[in-house]
C-alpha cells in the first residue's frame, strides 16, 4: 500500500489513521492553534481557531476535516491569519483578562495565542464576559465564569470521560454559560473533584484550589514539625515542570528538594501503598472465604469513592474498607510523632484528595490524619518559588522507618498498579519468572478497561481494571446486568490512573505513556518487589498499630453498611 | 406555588417511553400543565431519562418558550413589533405594568395572576396594537382598554 500524504503549507505530510487534519499537522511538526480540541474527547469545532484555507480559498476547521490523500491546505495564509486574529479578538473580548494575577497565567492557551499571534490591540470596546458569581463551593476546584470562553472541553470531559455531567452549556447567546443546572454550585452536583475539567480548561475558568501560602507558613514556623509524604505519581509528574524528561522518575531529587524547602521529615507514600496491599488482599481473601458479595472494589481513589456515594450508593458495601495510602500513612505519622506538634502534609497527583483529607469520617482518635494536601503542580511552584534548581539537585533517600518501600507500592501510580500489587501479594512469590508472568497477565497498559483471570493455587480470580469513571460505569452496568462476572475490580477516576491525575501538570497521552514507563522504571529500581518483603512492616504493625490495625487503617463511610 | 405531582410526570414520561430524544416534547407537556417548568419536575425527569441535570437545564434554558419561573394565570404577550410600536404599544405596555403591579424586571404580579411578556411580532399587524392573553387576541388596544382588560380578568379569576 502506498503511503498517504497531504500537503500542508507546501510540505508533504504523511499520515495514517489520524482522525483529522489538525492531528496530521501536529504529527508533522506544524502546530495549528486550537482551544476546543482534545485528542481524548469528541470534536466540537467551536473555537474556530484551527481554520485552514483549502485550494479553493475556503476556510474550514482543521479539527473537523478528514485527511485525504493529496489534500492541500494552508495554515498561515493571509486569509487564515486575518480570521485567526479576529477570532482571538472576539474571544479575548468575552474573557476577563487579569493575566498578572490569574491562577492560570503562564499556562493559559488564550494568553499564549494572543502573544503568539500578536493580538496587541483590543478591537471591541465593551467586554462581554459573564458576571455570574465565582463558584468556590468545592474544596478542590474553583469555577470562574468570567474567564470562560465556551470551548466546552470541560463539558465533554465531565460527561464523556467521567460520565458525570456536573456542568454543561446553559442559557443562550450572550448569556450562555457553562454551569451546573439550576444555578447550583459544584458541590451540589455529582462532581467528585477529580480536576480533569481544570486539566483541559485552556483559560483560568476552572482552576485547582491552591494552598501554597499555608504551606509556607508552616515551613517557616519553628514550632511545627512538618512531615511530608509524597505519592507514587509525584516522582513522575514533577520533572516535566523543570524541563526534564517525563520517562524517568526523580524520587531522589524530589526528596532533596523537600528537605531544602525546610521539610523536617520526608516519608514515601509507597510504604503505605504496601500496607494497603497487605490489608486489601487480606480483606479480599476473607471475602472469598466467607462467600461475601463480590466483586470487591478498590478504595484508594477518593474520586471513585465519591462517585460510588453519589451515583451507586448501593455498591458501597462492596468497596474495600481500606483507607487510601495517604490516610494510612497519615495514621502512622500521628502514632510515630504522637506527642509532637506535627503538621502532616501529603503531596498528591490528585485534587480529590483535598476533599478526602477534610472528611470527618476519616478522622482517627478524634483527629484529622492529614493537615494539608498539595498537588504535584503546587509542589513544583513551591520549588520554583524557593529558587531550587531541581534538575541539578543531588539525590537523597526518604527518612526511616516510614520511607521504606517495595516496587509493589510504586506501581500504584498507574492504572492496574494496585491490582498488580495485589496479585504479587496473593501469589507470594518474588521470583523473576512469576513477576514476569504477572506483568504479562493483562494488568498493564493504559486501556480504559482491562479484564483478565489470574490463578492462585486453587483459586481462579476474575479481575477488571477501569480508569475514567465512564469506563467504571460501563463495567458496573455489565456486572449488574449479569453480562460479566468479576471478583475484584480496580477503579481510578482519572484517565490512566494517578499519573494522569488532576493535580499533575496537564499532559498529552504521549506524555502520560512516558510517565507510565517512569513508574515501571521506579519499580525495576526496587530490589524488593512484593509488599510482604517491606522491612518496615514489622515495625508498623508491632510498634505503631499495636493491634489497632483494623481500627486505624480502615474506614467506615456512612453508606458502607459495615460495622 | 403548587407542588409537583410526580404521578403526572410519570404519565408524561410513560407516554414518551422515557426517551431522552423526546425530552422537548416531555418538557412541553409538563409546561402545559404547570405553565412553567418546576425545578423539582426537571430534576425528577433528568434522573428518569438518564440525563445529567446540567444538560437538561441547558436544553430548558436554550429555548425561549420554556420558562423556569412560575407564571401567572394570565400570560399577557404585549407586541412591541414595528406596526404596534408606531401605534403606541409602549403606552399600552406601561398601562399594563401599572395595572398589574409589574415592571420590566419583575414580569409576574404578586397575586400570581399576571405575567407580562414582550414579544417582537405576533403576526397580526392589521390589528395593532395587539395584546395576547393566553390564547385570546385583543386587538386595537389603548391604555384604557388595557386597564379594563386587567379589571375584567381579575373579576373572572
Amino acid at each position: 500500500m502506498t503511503e498517504k500524504k497531504m500537503i500542508i503549507d507546501g510540505i508533504e505530510c504523511p499520515f495514517t489513521d489520524e482522525r483529522n487534519v489538525l492531528e496530521v499537522a501536529r504529527h508533522n511538526g506544524i502546530d495549528i492553534p486550537s482551544l476546543c480540541y482534545c485528542e481524548n474527547l469528541s470534536i466540537y469545532g467551536g473555537c474556530r481557531l484551527c481554520l485552514v484555507e483549502n485550494e479553493k480559498g475556503a476556510l474550514d476547521a482543521a479539527c473537523s476535516m478528514q485527511p485525504r490523500n493529496g489534500l492541500v491546505v494552508y495554515t498561515h495564509s493571509e486569509k487564515v491569519l486575518k480570521s485567526r486574529h479576529t477570532t482571538l479578538q472576539l474571544l479575548m473580548n468575552s474573557h476577563r483578562a487579569e493575566c498578572l494575577t490569574c491562577e492560570q497565567s503562564g499556562r493559559c492557551k488564550l494568553q499564549e495565542y494572543a502573544h503568539r499571534y500578536n493580538v496587541v490591540e483590543p478591537r471591541f470596546k465593551d467586554n462581554t464576559f459573564s458576571h455570574e458569581r465565582l463558584d468556590v463551593s468545592s474544596p478542590c476546584i474553583t469555577r470562574d465564569p468570567s474567564k470562560c470562553i465556551l470551548c466546552g472541553l470541560c463539558v465533554r470531559m465531565c460527561s464523556e470521560v467521567q460520565n458525570i455531567g456536573a456542568i454543561d452549556f446553559t442559557k443562550r447567546g450572550k448569556k450562555a454559560i457553562v454551569a451546573p443546572g439550576f444555578g447550583k454550585m459544584l458541590i451540589e452536583t455529582g462532581c467528585v473533584g477529580c480536576g480533569q475539567c481544570a486539566a483541559v480548561c485552556p483559560t483560568g475558568a476552572l482552576t485547582i484550589n491552591r494552598q501554597i501560602p499555608e504551606m509556607w507558613r508552616m515551613l517557616n514556623d519553628p514550632n511545627k514539625r512538618v512531615v511530608v509524604q509524597y505519592a507514587p505519581s509525584v516522582r513522575v509528574g514533577l520533572a516535566e515542570e523543570f524541563g526534564m524528561p517525563a520517562n524517568e522518575p526523580v524520587t531522589g531529587k524530589l526528596v532533596t528538594a523537600l528537605r531544602r524547602l525546610g521539610v523536617d521529615v520526608v516519608y514515601d507514600t509507597n510504604l503505605s501503598a504496601d500496607l494497603t496491599i497487605m490489608e486489601e488482599s487480606a480483606e479480599f481473601l476473607e471475602k472469598v472465604k466467607t462467600g461475601a458479595k463480590l466483586p470487591m472494589f478498590t478504595s484508594c481513589c477518593p474520586g471513585w469513592i465519591q462517585h460510588v456515594e453519589k451515583a451507586h450508593p448501593h455498591l458501597m458495601p462492596q468497596v474495600s474498607t481500606c483507607g487510601s495510602p495517604m490516610e494510612m500513612l497519615g495514621a502512622l505519622i500521628r502514632k510515630q510523632f504522637k506527642d509532637e506538634d506535627v503538621y502532616s502534609v501529603a503531596i498528591m497527583p490528585c485534587t480529590a484528595k483535598k476533599f478526602e483529607a477534610q472528611r470527618p469520617e476519616l478522622e482517627k482518635d478524634g483527629q484529622r490524619l492529614i493537615d494539608l494536601v498539595l498537588t504535584t503542580d503546587e509542589l513544583a511552584r513551591l520549588i520554583k518559588a524557593a529558587g531550587i534548581d531541581l534538575k541539578n539537585l543531588p539525590d537523597s533517600e526518604p527518612d526511616s522507618p516510614l520511607g521504606d518501600y517495595t516496587g509493589a507500592g510504586v506501581i500504584f501510580g498507574v492504572t492496574g498498579g494496585v491490582t498488580e500489587a495485589v496479585i504479587r501479594r496473593v501469589l507470594d512469590d518474588a521470583s523473576p519468572d512469576t513477576l514476569k508472568t504477572i506483568a504479562e497477565c493483562g494488568v498493564r497498559g493504559l486501556e480504559g478497561i482491562k479484564a483478565f483471570t489470574v490463578t492462585a493455587g486453587e483459586l481462579s480470580i476474575r479481575i477488571a481494571v477501569a480508569n475514567g469513571l465512564a469506563n467504571a460505569d460501563m463495567l458496573i452496568e455489565k456486572v449488574e446486568s449479569g453480562e460479566e462476572q468479576f471478583d475484584f475490580i480496580e477503579v481510578m477516576a482519572c484517565p490512566n490512573g494517578c499519573i494522569g491525575g488532576g493535580g499533575q501538570p496537564p499532559a498529552s497521552n504521549a506524555r502520560k505513556a512516558e510517565r507510565m514507563d517512569a513508574i515501571f522504571k521506579a519499580d525495576e529500581a526496587c530490589e524488593l518487589k512484593i509488599p510482604q518483603q517491606n522491612p518496615a512492616l514489622g515495625y508498623v504493625y508491632d510498634e505503631l498499630l499495636k493491634g489497632r490495625a483494623h481500627e486505624l487503617l480502615h474506614i467506615h463511610y456512612p453508606a458502607h453498611g459495615h460495622h | 406555588m403548587e407542588s409537583v405531582d410526580l404521578g403526572f410526570i410519570d404519565s408524561v414520561l410513560e407516554k414518551y417511553g422515557c426517551d431522552k430524544a423526546k425530552i422537548i416534547a416531555i418538557m412541553q407537556d409538563v409546561q402545559e400543565k404547570y405553565r412553567y417548568l418546576p425545578q423539582e419536575a426537571l430534576e425528577y425527569i433528568a434522573k428518569k431519562v438518564g440525563m445529567s441535570e446540567s444538560k437538561l437545564y441547558g436544553v430548558a434554558t436554550f429555548y425561549g418558550n420554556f420558562s423556569l419561573d412560575a407564571k401567572g394565570k394570565y400570560v399577557m404577550k404585549v407586541c412591541r413589533g414595528t406596526a404596534c410600536h408606531v401605534r403606541k404599544s409602549s403606552n399600552v405596555l406601561q398601562a399594563l405594568y401599572d395595572a398589574t403591579g409589574t415592571n420590566e424586571h419583575k414580569p409576574s404580579s404578586d397575586d400570581g395572576l399576571f405575567t407580562l411578556e414582550i414579544v417582537s411580532c405576533l403576526g397580526a399587524c392589521g390589528l395593532s396594537p395587539v395584546v395576547m392573553v393566553n390564547d385570546t387576541v385583543h386587538a386595537a388596544m389603548t391604555p384604557e382598554k388595557a386597564r379594563a382588560l386587567v379589571e375584567q380578568l381579575r373579576e373572572e379569576a
